[in-house]
């Protein structure tokens, strides 16, 4: 189990061993008129699982229950999956949990949907959904090997392995990527573990203190996780496609680093809490301008040419074509 | 579960009953998503003991 976006539908058939796609099935629940027992109930039945509602006189009595069985609580519904003599096994919004009996008890309500599915037992056309499933599963690999054919060709063909500083650009500019993908994925209210797991590298919940302040936004309009992930996907692209504007890339990288003092001011003396994944950003910015100066691509800056404009132009067109499209990304907007 | 294998169950439960469609009805899934823990078990539990 686990991953926490599953239903209790979803969870159930996987308890009773029905074999399902959990896309289709999810929606399947999600989109019921009505998300009672009586709906899930008949839901279960076009899987060829049958059900039925149960209350019991003597809570005590649920060993006598086979399981898996969906019980109520006080606090919503629980899927029952083992009960012993002292303990009671179940899942909890996909997460399994164990808790003494007498506890568990205590918090049911004694009503139970008990199932028993059929030797046939299936989601309807579950093939052909297993088949887009796994197509759908291919689809993020195809694209991540055609990303990356497309980066060594690139790479490869303007000769950016030549120089440490360039290798290094565009090792940061990945990693730049990466780190504000995570900062975009918390703005928008998107779980993602491995963001969690770095954000609780120097203080636990900072991310998203400092993400839910009013200073996380430029002007209450951009994020700056969008200004961010702007940054380093076009900086990359240039980098790639037109590795002649590395003097643009370098004066632009110049203009940003105000911004990581103000970051690092902002973190420290008003939120008072640290943002491990914006102290990323602020480093790798850092990183970048040492590259640039270290490859001696500062001094291609001046004088200004037309391209810097393009490149501003092209930054500002990303950054706001990405602001177009958060409110579609935020799940709290769902 | 078919009704024979349900008649069955409910046999051996003293006082248990079957829940009527109407009744499944008005058992809602909630929005909420709230993680049922041992530890929010336990204060449901000292708060019903009270």
């Amino acid at each position: 189990m686990g991953g926490g976006e599953s239903t209790i539908f979803t969870d159930f058939l996987s308890c009773l061993g029905v074999r399902h796609t959990v896309g289709f099935s999810d929606r399947q629940f999600r989109s019921m008129p009505f998300q009672t027992l009586f709906g899930l109930k008949k839901l279960l039945e076009s899987y060829g699982v049958y059900g039925a509602g149960i209350e019991l006189g003597d809570v005590s009595r649920i060993s006598d229950l086979p399981v898996p069985f969906i019980a109520q609580t006080t606090k919503g519904f629980v899927i029952v999956t083992a009960v012993t003599g002292d303990a009671i096994t179940y899942l909890t919004q996909s997460v399994a949990e164990t808790a003494p009996r007498a506890v568990v008890e205590k918090a049911l309500t004694g009503k139970v949907l008990v199932a028993q599915p059929k030797p046939d037992a299936g989601e309807p056309d579950y093939d052909s959904h297993r088949f887009t499933e796994l197509a759908n599963k291919a689809k993020k690999w195809v694209l991540a090997g055609a990303c990356l054919l497309l980066f060594v060709y690139a790479f490869v063909t303007n000769g950016l392995y030549e120089r440490v500083s360039t290798v290094l650009l565009a090792l940061i500019d990945i990693a730049g990527i990466y780190i504000t993908g995570l900062l975009v994925q918390k703005s928008a209210h998107i779980k993602n573990r491995h963001a969690d797991a770095v954000c609780s590298v120097v203080e636990a919940g900072g991310c998203d203190d400092v993400l839910n302040m009013p200073a996380a936004k430029f002007f209450g309009i951009f994020g700056w996780s969008e200004v961010g992930f702007a940054y380093f996907s076009v900086s990359l692209l240039c980098l790639l496609m037109f590795p002649q504007c590395i003097g643009g890339l370098a004066l632009c990288n110049l203009l940003c680093l105000p911004f990581s003092f103000w970051s690092v001011w902002y973190q420290r003396f008003r939120a008072k809490t640290w943002c491990t994944l914006c102290l990323c950003v602020q480093s790798m910015l850092w990183l970048l301008f040492f590259c640039y100066l270290g490859g001696g691509w500062l001094k291609e800056s001046f004088p200004l040419r037309i391209e810097f404009f393009v490149l501003g132009l092209t930054y500002l067109a990303v950054m706001l074509g990405l602001n177009a499209i958060m409110p579609l990304l935020d799940r709290n907007n769902k | 579960m078919d009704k024979v294998n349900i008649d069955k169950l409910i046999a051996t439960l003293p006082g248990a009953s079957v829940l009527t469609p109407l009744e499944l009805n008005e058992m809602r899934f909630s929005g909420k998503k709230t993680v049922l823990t041992p530890k929010n078990l336990k204060r449901l539990k000292a708060k019903r003991d009270k």
